[in-house]
């Protein structure tokens, strides 16, 4: 691991000669020396006009990377490096090259920090440990339909798309895509039945409310005048008090008066 | 010399891996369009999502039914307290009928 690491950094330098076409800090003879390793990032990977900026980071890592992380200072790698390192895991085979000294780094620790690295590195442990990238390892391996493109790519396309029948696949997927209509149709129209039956129920509930409320109104004004039995039975009370009382005050009004000019005694008639 | 080879041997594949890339991505991505079209064309989502939305909308009516529903029951004790007084004085008005009876005697 270590000499992979080492041999990376002369191979930096390298990269950002062939990156920006600049003069770079790297030894040029090793250009010339591995010829492959210039070509290892393969021809997907960039071009120098979409990514200018790399050749600054590439050939001059970031101030604080060494003191972040005091293993890269043993292994002499940088921050910057190791994302362009991870492409380039194959490269474990090569001989021994000159290693990074690292006494670079610490003059630049001395300097003020005014970059914050956040986050440190990846580091790949293994050789990709990824989920996916294992699954695709472990795929079976098989022969392509038109065996004949395995040594000439691209010859005779429309022939063999002839002999190709796309009848299968397309029932296959006609029948999964009316299976999903049929299960999506069934669960919505469960829920507009579902919203049917809480409209159903808001409206008997409002209707209802409407029938209490206008008893209650009723019954309000009901009670109001019933409650006026109360008032009427205690007048009651008192017009039969009264009355008795002017009675006996006619009796004894009757009786004080001289014997000639008594009325008769007072009876009480109805009707 | 075995890593010249392997070199010069990896430089051969770099080409024919690359392809090899692109076929399987060309591949990856048409399958990915006809899984897209399976879905579309189904309209699944469609239905679930305009029933779901007719649903939430219902959420108003639901919060109008609870809240008729509590005032019901406040109605509901408020109709027991009338009750209860409509009864007392239907009693009392036997008790005025025996007073004006009384009160003709």
């Amino acid at each position: 691991m270590g000499n992979e690491h080492s041999n990376q950094q002369p191979g930096q330098p390298t990269r950002s000669k062939s990156l920006t076409r600049t003069g770079s800090k790297g030894p040029e003879p090793d250009l010339q020396d591995d010829p492959g390793r210039s070509a290892s990032p393969g021809p997907s990977v960039c071009s120098d006009s979409e990514l200018p900026y790399i050749s600054y980071t590439v050939s001059r890592p970031i101030g604080d990377s060494p003191k972040l992380q005091p293993k890269h200072l043993q292994r002499g790698k940088s921050a910057t490096s190791s994302p362009v390192r991870t492409r380039q895991p194959l490269l474990a085979a090569k001989s021994v090259q000159s290693r990074i000294r690292p006494a670079s780094f610490p003059n630049k620790t001395t300097k003020a920090h005014t970059i914050v690295v956040v986050k440190p590195a990846l580091e790949n442990n293994d050789l990709e440990a990824d989920e996916d990238q294992l699954r695709l390892r472990h795929t079976p391996m098989f022969l392509p339909i038109m065996r004949g493109t395995l040594n000439l790519p691209a010859a005779r396309d429309p022939e063999v798309l002839e002999r190709l029948d796309p009848g299968g696949l397309v029932a296959l997927g006609s029948r999964y895509q009316q299976y999903l209509a049929n299960c999506a149709d069934m669960v919505a129209a469960e829920q507009n039945q579902l919203t049917g039956r809480v409209k159903e129920i808001d409206s008997g509930l409002n209707r209802l409310m409407g029938n209490l409320s206008e008893r209650q109104k009723r019954f309000a004004k009901l009670a109001e005048k019933l409650s006026k039995v109360h008032e009427v039975s205690s007048q009651l009370n008192r017009c039969h008090s009264l009355l008795n009382h002017l009675i006996e005050s006619m009796e004894t009004l009757n009786n004080s008066l001289p014997i000639d000019d008594r009325l008769e005694p007072f009876v009480w008639t109805t009707g | 010399m075995a890593s010249a080879s392997s070199t010069s041997a990896r430089s051969l594949f770099a080409e024919s891996k690359s392809r090899l890339a692109d076929r399987v991505q060309v591949n990856v991505n048409n399958i990915a369009s006809v899984a897209r079209q399976i879905s579309r064309g189904s309209r699944a989502s469609e239905a679930v999502v305009h029933s779901a939305k007719a649903f939430c909308q219902q959420e108003q009516a639901v919060a109008n039914s609870e809240e008729n529903l509590k005032k019901m029951t406040l109605a509901v004790a408020h109709l027991g307290y009338q009750y209860e007084a409509i009864n007392k004085n239907c009693m009392l008005l036997e008790d005025v009928k025996e007073q004006v009876r009384a009160m003709q005697r």
